[in-house]
């Protein structure tokens, strides 16, 4: 077991990317405060258990190119990180401003 | 013992919150990763995983392909999928994505088991929780 306690921590570092929430087009006070655990408690009332975990939170995040590569799943860190959750086009999510569409 | 992982990566398309559209209105795909730990006291039981917001496609796979330097016999034994036409199972080792493709879907559950020993998963997704079924 001696290989286990050492391999897991090494796993449980954080990766190269920092997160931070950008400045949106649109940006309330509160856009600079929801942190990184947004929305912690239950979210379902209706269906409430004593035990369960809160997933939300900074994941990693990449582009697919494409479907196929849901034949390949990519391993490890994706090399961004990306909070959850949040709309990628958003401010909170970390840096993936565009604009959604243009019109004209 | 030492505490386990979840490891899920998923893909998502088109409205919603992993949808990824870029300057000339196409869509894009996107993998998301997490890892977390499942207690040790839910080992043998029934764990329900749920994403919510998920609200076109989604394909989730857990505990795939971890680093060669890890037993393979972490895997989550098992996956099934609570609430979807498709079924599917997912069995130790197995890289069978589940996935779900219909339209307005808004919540994913799976149920899987977790062996009573460590185990690393990987996972992705909005809004998602794990708790005991």
């Amino acid at each position: 077991m001696w290989y286990i306690s050492v391999l897991l921590p090494l796993l449980a570092l954080s990766s190269a990317w920092e997160y931070a929430v950008k400045t949106p087009p649109l940006d309330t006070d509160w856009t600079y405060k929801v942190g990184t655990s947004p929305w912690p408690e239950y979210p379902r009332p209706q269906v409430t258990r004593d035990q369960w975990k809160n997933l939300n939170g900074l994941w990693s995040y990449r582009n697919a190119e494409n479907l196929d590569e849901v034949n390949n799943p990519p391993t490890g860190d994706l090399g961004q990180g990306v909070l959850i959750p949040s709309c990628l086009e958003s401010g909170l999510s970390g840096g993936f401003i565009h604009p959604l569409r243009q019109y004209r | 013992m030492v505490g386990s992982f979840i490891h899920c990566v998923n893909i998502a398309k088109r409205s919603g919150i992993q949808a990824h559209i870029t300057r000339d209105g196409s869509v894009k795909y996107s993998w998301f990763r997490t890892e977390f730990e499942v207690p040790d006291e839910w080992s043998d039981k029934q764990v329900q995983l749920n994403f919510q917001a998920v609200d076109y496609e989604a394909t989730v796979f857990i505990n795939v392909r971890i680093p060669d330097s890890l037993p393979e016999s972490r895997l989550i034994s098992r996956v099934r999928k609570l609430d979807s036409t498709e079924g599917g199972t997912f069995d130790s080792g197995s890289m069978s994505p589940i996935t779900s493709s219909e339209d307005k879907r808004t919540s994913l559950s799976y149920l899987f088991t977790i062996l009573p020993i460590p185990r690393v998963m990987s996972l992705v997704c909005p809004h998602s929780t794990v708790g005991l079924s």
